[in-house]
């Protein structure tokens, strides 16, 4: 893909380049299994520091695993983890994660300001309230994420964008250094997806790493940089531009390249029409 | 203030508030991380730890019991979390299954070695709040109804437990993962808060037996949630409905002269039905 | 054979045991397929207070009208349950533990008032807590045989729209089902299977009786109709002989014998059967 062309000028166009020999994120030979299937087949992944990366591959392909061998929520069977070069549990008050929604109880009585102060509670001692500083730091937080009027909000009553950026709130609210979020743009309106975008990309440009599990391939070389192909094996990982070019989107998805077109933009096309089982409508019968 | 505890109506509206409040507090928690029937299972489990206790030990009151018992309660859950773990038996039915096993057993060894003991099947589950004033020991230089007694000492040891862990109890029920990043071990707080609810439920026992627990661990909470959106509105509420249903309680079933025990748990629906009418709906507190 | 076994009462409890466990156990099939567990749970706690109405409107010990009571009461709970659940940030579990808490309370304050008419004892009320095997009449085995006609019937006649409500809502529904009949059907299928064991497993039991047989079933098999019929033996089985062990026992409950024999084929099931078991299907 030529520098001129439009789609390259996105992310990649602003974002500092990844600083050489020092690792976010390193994965030596990991392997998972569930019985007898493969979850992660000897994956070595090595996320640059300061990169603006997206993990991405089939639905089954085991990338919300892999986050969480990463963040030692899960055991692999076999290989190492080294999170910004130290042991999991050495690094972990770096390092933020934002989770799929689905996995929080949201009847839970509470508004998006208590949630936000949640990301805070680590340095909480026994009997200790959060006060005033800490409501203050996630208000400022609620503010990054453009919800500072929604602060009073009982989170049952918030969209499915808004439940998201409350996430990305408490992860910002504990200043951490890498930043791991599992499809923080799914199912999200496009004023949620702008304003996430928007934090994440100036969290990148101040020098800290954000890795996401990304589920809209159309999107990938608007947001990011950084690419890493998983299918249960890593397929290919690097900066976006090396990657597309290769043929790591044909394995990965099993996808055939159309004509005058780079492979994945095909593959993203292939995901686009997947589920639409419908005829045209002028197919229809009168 | 000897005079007060040498009245029996005191006494008892004492002792039902007390369980009721002891029991609605932990209950609360157990409500908003969606594990309310828990308290159902634990109510029934406790059973046979007290058999079990009573077997080993001879004594049917006192710390023993409420070590021996509330360990049971435990048990129950985890014993009820393995089975579903196994994948053959669904999580309702592996509930719906352990705590009425260990319930009926724990029933039938009273029946058959604790006859004369005053522990039978039937004060088991239903209690005799109307007796509780006539077991007593002597606190302070004042005569006190042991019953009086273990409860409030419960009550104490529940309002501390919960003081000091709020925030992990909050997190926990919210977001466990979460909290397990932040070091704020939810796994060991919520073993403590099943095994203090165990622990509550034996005391509570002579005042109102096993199922009433139930509707005073579920009950209140749930009042809390209609009309309180954060946490401390839900507990606050729930501990006024709990003293307030035990003291309502009493008086109506002196009036009427029906079970005192149940008009106490009964009464529990008065705040909830005015919590459901458009006058509840309207007074919504944070 | 022991003469005991030719005692006319032991008779009786023994058919009326064959007969509740029967249907208890084939129709907790589908409660538990639908994974309804604790909804039977809460219908059956919520019976008690049905009960004690029962016996309050005439004054004397009506079977009959002792169980539809508890049929009503258990609906209604169910109901109020569903109800509830639809309220912000009320979850179902929640719910239930609610009406439970509530109808179980209520039906406690019945029992007491009703302890004090005459007649009361001889209705045998608090038997209705754990049950008794040995307050089993003839009389009562025509109901239950009646009852367990009707439902095994019933279910036979809506048997495909069953199952395939029970695996498939969204397609039976697409295929012209009503949800809405079916699930209200099977609801009060599952309150007739809580509802006929209760004199004799008790209010606090008897979901176990309905849970168990199925739970073992499915260890053995993945065919619905299958794990419906061996369901309902092994609910037969268990039942019958927690209460002869009762009757021949004085002084023991019913109920806990019944569930601990049902519980151990559990046990049973679970160690003995074949590791892997295919998703259950026709």
């Amino acid at each position: 893909m030529s520098a001129t062309d439009p789609r390259s000028r996105g992310a990649a166009g602003r974002a500092k380049r990844p600083t050489p020999g020092r690792h976010a994120i390193e994965t030596r030979g990991v392997t998972l299994a569930y019985g007898a299937t493969m979850a992660l087949d000897d994956v070595s992944l090595r996320v640059p520091v300061g990169a603006m990366a997206a993990l991405v591959g089939p639905n089954g392909a085991g990338k919300s695993t892999l986050l969480k061998v990463v963040l030692g929520l899960l055991p692999a069977a076999s290989g190492e983890v080294l999170l910004l070069c130290e042991r999991i549990t050495d690094a972990r008050s770096r390092v933020g994660y934002v989770p799929q929604r689905s996995t929080v109880n949201w009847d839970f009585p509470a508004d998006a300001l208590d949630v936000v102060t949640m990301g805070l509670y680590r340095r909480l001692g026994l009997f200790r309230r959060p006060g005033a500083r800490q409501y203050a730091a996630a208000r400022d937080a609620l503010d990054h994420v453009g919800m500072a009027d929604l602060a009073r909000r009982p989170i049952g009553n918030l969209s499915g964008g808004q439940q998201q950026r409350v996430f990305l709130a408490r992860a910002l609210v504990q200043d951490p250094d890498l930043y791991l979020l599992d499809e923080p743009l799914a199912g999200v309106d496009a004023a949620s997806e702008a304003a996430i975008v928007a934090v994440l990309t100036r969290l990148n440009e101040g020098g800290k790493t954000v890795v996401a599990v990304h589920h809209d391939l159309n999107t990938l070389s608007r947001y990011f940089t950084w690419l890493a192909l998983l299918n249960v094996r890593l397929m290919g990982q690097g900066p976006l531009q090396e990657v597309a070019a290769s043929d790591a989107f044909e394995r990965a998805y099993g996808a055939a390249p159309a004509r005058g077109r780079p492979f994945w933009a095909s593959v993203a096309d292939d995901q686009e029409h997947r589920w639409e089982g419908r005829p045209d409508r002028a197919e229809l019968p009168a | 203030m000897q005079v007060l505890f040498d009245d029996i109506g005191f006494v008892i509206m004492a002792t039902g508030v007390l369980a009721a409040g002891s029991t609605a507090l932990l209950g609360s928690f157990l409500v908003v991380r969606g594990q309310a029937l828990l308290t159902d299972a634990i109510s029934h489990g406790i059973v046979l730890g007290i058999a079990v206790t009573f077997l080993l030990t001879g004594v049917t009151t006192g710390p023993l019991q409420l070590l021996g018992a509330g360990a049971a309660g435990v048990v129950t859950v985890l014993l009820t979390e393995a089975l579903s773990a196994s994948g053959r038996v669904r999580r309702d039915a592996a509930t719906g299954l352990v705590f009425p096993a260990m319930f009926a057993l724990g029933v039938l060894l009273l029946s058959l070695f604790a006859r004369d003991v005053h522990v039978d099947p039937h004060t088991v589950l239903l209690g005799e709040i109307g007796y509780v004033w006539l077991d007593r020991v002597t606190l302070f230089g004042l005569s006190l109804p042991r019953s009086l007694v273990v409860l409030g000492a419960m009550l104490l040891v529940n309002l501390t437990f919960v003081a000091a862990f709020y925030e992990r109890l909050s997190v926990a029920a919210f977001d466990e993962v979460q909290a397990g990043l932040h070091g704020l071990r939810p796994r060991a707080v919520t073993v403590a808060l099943l095994g203090l609810t165990s622990m509550t439920a034996v005391a509570a026992l002579d005042a109102v037996g096993v199922v009433l627990f139930v509707a005073f661990a579920i009950v209140p909470a749930v009042v809390g949630l209609l009309v309180a959106r954060r946490l401390h509105g839900v507990v606050m509420v729930a501990l006024l409905t709990a003293a307030f249903a035990a003291v309502a309680g009493y008086q109506v079933a002196v009036w009427l002269d029906l079970s005192i025990g149940g008009c106490m748990a009964a009464m529990t629906g008065i705040p909830l039905l005015l919590a459901l009418t458009p006058v509840g709906r309207a007074w919504q507190m944070s | 054979m022991p003469s005991f076994l030719l005692d006319p009462i032991v008779i009786t409890v023994a058919l009326g045991a064959a007969l509740l466990g029967l249907t208890a156990g084939a129709l907790g099939t589908f409660a538990v397929l639908r994974r309804e567990s604790l909804i039977g749970d809460t219908m059956s706690h919520a019976a008690l207070p049905g009960v004690a109405v029962g016996f309050l409107l005439t004054g004397e010990r009506s079977l009959p009208l002792m169980l539809a009571g508890a049929v009503v009461t258990g609906l209604a709970a169910a109901l109020f349950s569903l109800y509830l659940s639809g309220r912000p940030r009320i979850k179902r579990d929640a719910a239930m533990g609610t009406s439970l808490g509530l109808f179980f309370a209520l039906g406690v304050v019945a029992l007491s008032y009703a302890q004090r008419m005459p007649g009361a004892a001889a209705a045998g009320l608090e038997t209705f807590l754990f049950g008794q095997a040995a307050a089993t009449l003839r009389s009562d085995l025509v109901l239950l045989g009646c009852v367990t006609l009707v439902a095994l019937g019933a279910v036979s006649l809506v048997w495909k729209q069953a199952k395939l409500m029970t695996f498939d809502p969204d397609f039976a529904v697409a295929a012209g089902a009503d949800r809405r009949v079916i699930e209200a059907f099977l609801t009060a299928a599952l309150a007739v299977a809580v509802v006929i064991g209760l004199q004799m497993v008790g209010v606090v039991l008897m979901s176990a009786l309905v849970v168990a047989p199925a739970v073992a079933a499915r260890q053995w098999t993945a065919s619905l109709g299958a794990m419906f019929w061996l369901a309902g033996a092994i609910g037969a089985a268990s039942a019958v002989t927690g209460a002869l062990i009762s009757a021949l026992s004085p002084g023991l409950a019913t109920g806990p014998l019944v569930v601990l024999v049902a519980t151990a084929v559990v046990c049973v099931a679970l160690v003995t059967s074949p590791r892997r078991l295919a998703q259950v299907d026709g």
